[in-house]
């Protein structure tokens, strides 16, 4: 579903900097796929690059059968993207964000689905209401719930709980869960080890912009000899030279 | 990255979508509702109404005197002049007729026959009192451009009276000159249409100019740099949408915000006209309704122009309030070219018709005075859609970049790198602007004060500031060390033969860019009055420091380590030089501001282009106040040569010996 091969990006602002090199990983449907990394690692700019948003230097990229460069318009119709901020037009209501996205993706009887997924999120409460004036938890359920207003096959998400809750943040992860029960992938980037821990089928670790890692949670362990993930992202980043 | 078709939807339809939702979105703004509708519905009258008091102003007398004789002293051969009611020019270019000596003349001055305007009179009119004691009365024809320049000659040659009379009391008598010679009084003779067109001509395309650019500035920085913040940039480029589409929909937000101020306040100022009687004495001076849009139409491609450009902006500024930070120097940057336009000498020409601004602002004011020339007006239109078209063209290449996106390199980086070039021109724009608007006003109330105001206020002390607000060393940063005593010496005559160097330069641009008697006069006449010593403080010494400290020690120090010592130099120079506000000392100053930039590299120390630039002004007032040299004697070009090779060679000289610690500074 999704095939990353020898990916890199490199700023120039003014001076380059090196945010992706060589990076190589795929996801299969079904699958939950953690893309690992302190800040700066280069996890963002990997997903803006799966996500169109960026073109990459060099390497390839391919979402749901789409190349990212050749195809951009056929593969935003195959993810539903969540960046690190929730993203919501503060002057428009929850109902009228997940209409005008509804209307983007141009979905057929986008009335019934936003209304669907106004109950799965327990919107309705706050329907009426501008973003600006949410909670954080019911900003990201809104930020969500456009994510997936035309249910795509491939969900990005980019660090998907940060600045939430305990509570809310377990929503969201339980939600991941469902969605991988249902047959979509999930690639989603996180520097929070306990996640990737719960909800990872195969986890890649970035750091400096390269993949030091590729594997199972259990091959990773075997690999290092340690349990803990945080104990193998430390001795994957070591015996890289780092 | 290629783009391809979004599914059923073209990009039309994709275009009005995301428009659609844009303009709901920005309807909900109480600053897009303010700055779009109530602004020009308050700006408009409240200009109609300062332009009726800007005309009661040029009403009443210049001076009151004793009267003596002076008809022997104007020009015979100027064609525009009546004096005594005998029309003076064979000729007649204008169609002038002669008006009947002292016909309704004896009233008193600003109570003459405009009720009803003669167009077949003359330019200017001298008119010779009857009694002893009466004023002489000058009346003109303010709408015109012809009869503006005949006030002025008529000006001139009562100046010129003024002073042979004091020579000539001076040389027989030594007595001291009378202050006051003749009794003028000076009235506009246009019809109240012209005088309310040529007014509302003039403030019309500024004001215009300033409601697009607010009104568009505030929903560009809103839908690119908030939305960049606020991460829903981001989400939107993710749908399946083309990214041109989105900045097409984007672009005609801020179109229809900036064109709706623009037509809410030409409909304003159809009313407002209607409405105030524009001080004509109860005139009708409504501007008609052909008029008004006309210089809608007119407007449009200027507003497409700037909607572009403020799209650009708000894409390459961080954050929005470093675009509200920015939003000043850029009005300025729209607002000076469209300032020309005001200005009584500006004239709608073939050349001034395809200036960016500038020829749509004076074909709004020519269109609006019901003095415009089909040709020139369909030209400056032409031209307009040109600037247009291009300046779309730029802003879709650079929008569909990552750029877009990601916006402009990070600042604290660019800071760590001693990188301060953009944050330079923000400074000079800032000063240039403070300059334009409370230093030239200061200085036309009084100039002793407003040289004072505009050198330390709008100059030195925001310089200082910027450099201290950014976290700059200010010693270091303004290389206020101590100088080598050999370079001062070498500053002292470099500066006196720097005088050579603008003159050279005036020389040489001389035949492209000719400069007017009336500017030299103008400029000239603003000294009179100060002795020398006052005269060298004030427009040697206080220059000669607070210039040098914005320009030599802020400007290059934020500056020189993005441009490198070259690029510093030429941008530094043709800032000083665009700072002098005209359009003839543009060139000789900004090659002087080179190579005051040039000394202050050499010797690392700010106080040498101050010595220099205090010399150089304190010798030219010198020079001229004494009379060593007559306002119109020009040195041979050999010899400004050779004072310009020797001021290069003396700035050569300097910092030798010590470079290295030049360069640490």
């Amino acid at each position: 579903m999704i095939e990353v091969r020898g990916l890199g990006k490199t700023f120039h602002r003014p001076d380059p900097i090196v945010a992706v090199d060589g990076v190589g990983f795929h996801c299969e449907p079904g699958e939950v796929v953690g893309l690992l990394g302190p800040n700066g690692a280069g996890k963002t700019t990997t997903l803006r690059i799966l996500a169109t948003l960026l073109s990459p230097d060099v390497g390839s990229a391919a979402v749901a059968g789409h190349d990212v460069v050749e195809e951009p318009d056929q593969v935003r119709r195959s993810i539903g993207y969540l960046s690190a901020s929730t993203g919501l037009y503060p002057r428009l209501t929850a109902r009228e964000t997940l209409t005008y996205f509804a209307e983007l993706h141009q979905v057929p009887d986008a009335g019934r689905r936003v209304d669907a997924l106004m109950e799965r999120f327990e919107i309705g409460p706050f329907a009426h209401v501008r973003c600006d004036r949410l909670s954080t938890g019911m900003k990201q359920k809104v930020s969500i719930a456009r994510a997936i207003v035309h249910d795509p096959p491939v969900l990005i998400f980019d660090e998907p709980t940060l600045g939430l809750d305990v509570l809310v943040a377990q929503t969201l992860l339980a939600f991941i869960e469902e969605r991988r029960a249902a047959g979509r992938t999930v690639l989603f980037s996180t520097h929070v080890m306990r996640e990737a821990e719960r909800l990872c089928d195969r986890i890649a670790i970035i750091h400096k912009g390269r993949i030091l890692a590729e594997d199972t949670l259990d091959g990773l362990r075997a690999r290092t000899g340690e349990t803990d993930l945080e104990q193998v992202f430390v001795q994957l980043v070591e015996s890289a030279g780092e | 990255m290629s783009e391809g078709p979004a599914g059923q939807w073209g990009l039309r339809q994709q275009v009005l979508r995301m428009f659609r939702w844009d303009l709901r979105y920005q309807l909900r703004d109480p600053r897009t509702l303010l700055l779009m509708i109530l602004t020009p519905l308050v700006l408009v009258p409240a200009m109609t109404w300062l332009s009726q008091s800007a005309d009661d102003r040029r009403e009443g007398p210049l001076v009151v005197a004793a009267p003596i004789a002076f008809a022997e002293w104007v020009d015979s051969d100027d064609a525009l002049i009546v004096i005594d009611g005998t029309l003076e020019e064979p000729g007649a270019p204008h169609g002038a007729a002669t008006e009947p000596a002292g016909q309704g003349d004896d009233e008193t001055a600003g109570e003459t026959d405009d009720t009803e305007p003669d167009v077949t009179a003359p330019l200017a009119q001298v008119i010779l009192p009857v009694e002893q004691g009466e004023p002489y009365r000058v009346r003109y024809r303010g709408a015109r451009l012809e009869g503006s320049a005949a006030l002025e000659r008529v000006r001139t040659v009562i100046r010129r009276h003024e002073e042979a009379r004091r020579a000539d009391r001076f040389a027989r008598l030594g007595l001291p000159p009378p202050d006051q010679i003749l009794a003028t009084a000076v009235r506009d003779a246009s019809t109240a249409e012209a005088r309310a067109g040529d007014l509302l001509g003039r403030l019309a395309p500024l004001v215009l100019l300033l409601l697009v650019m607010t009104g568009g500035l505030h929903t560009a920085l809103d839908i690119i740099t908030g939305e960049r913040e606020r991460g829903t940039l981001e989400t939107l480029l993710s749908a399946p949408v083309e990214r041109r589409a989105v900045l097409y929909a984007k672009g005609l937000s801020v179109l229809v915000t900036a064109g709706v101020s623009t037509v809410l306040a030409l409909i304003s100022l159809g009313i407002s006209t209607a409405l105030f009687d524009m001080g004509l004495d109860g005139l009708d001076a409504s501007l008609p309704p052909a008029r008004i849009a006309m210089a809608g139409l007119l407007m449009l491609p200027l507003v497409v122009m700037l909607t572009a450009a403020l799209m650009l902006l708000a894409a390459r500024v961080p954050d929005y309030k470093a675009g509200q930070f920015l939003s000043a120097p850029a009005m300025m940057v729209v607002l000076l070219p469209a300032g020309l336009a005001a200005l009584p000498e500006a004239e709608l020409g073939p050349l001034l018709a395809l200036i960016p601004i500038t020829g749509i602002a004076l074909a709004v004011r020519e269109v609006l005075s019901g003095v415009a020339e089909p040709g020139l007006v369909l030209l400056a239109l032409g031209a307009a859609v040109a600037h247009a078209g291009l300046t779309v063209r730029f802003a879709g290449q650079a929008l569909t970049g990552e750029r877009f996106l990601l916006g402009p390199p990070d600042r604290r980086a660019r800071h760590a790198r001693g990188d301060f070039a953009v944050e330079g021109v923000g400074l000079f724009l800032l000063a240039i602007l403070c300059l334009w608007f409370f230093g030239q006003t200061a200085q036309g109330l009084d100039l002793t004060i407003g040289m004072l105001v505009t050198q330390i206020l709008t100059i030195a002390l925001p310089a200082v500031a910027a450099v201290a607000w950014l976290g700059r060393p200010i010693g270091a940063t303004l290389r206020l060390r101590a100088p080598r005593m050999r370079d001062a010496l070498l500053a002292v005559i470099a500066g006196a033969a720097a005088t050579g160097v603008g003159q050279l330069v005036a020389l040489v641009q001389s035949p492209l860019i000719p400069v007017p008697e009336a500017f030299l006069e103008q400029f000239g006449g603003q000294f009179e009055g100060f002795g020398l010593a006052q005269a060298l403080l004030l427009f040697a010494l206080l220059p000669g420091i607070c210039e040098e400290i914005l320009f030599r020690g802020a400007l290059v120090g934020l500056m020189e380590r993005r441009l490198g010592r070259l690029g510093v130099m030429l941008a530094v120079g043709a800032m000083f030089g665009l700072i002098h506000l005209a359009v003839p000392r543009i060139l000789p100053t900004g090659v002087l501001g080179v190579l005051l930039t040039w000394a202050v590299l050499r010797s690392g120390s700010l106080w040498i282009p101050i010595i220099m630039h205090a010399v150089h002004n304190g010798l030219l007032f010198t020079l001229a106040s004494t009379g060593a040299v007559a306002e119109d004697q020009q040195l041979p070009w050999y010899a400004l040569l050779g004072a310009s090779a020797l001021a290069i060679g003396l700035v050569a000289l300097m910092g030798r010996g010590s470079t290295a610690a030049a360069e640490k500074t």
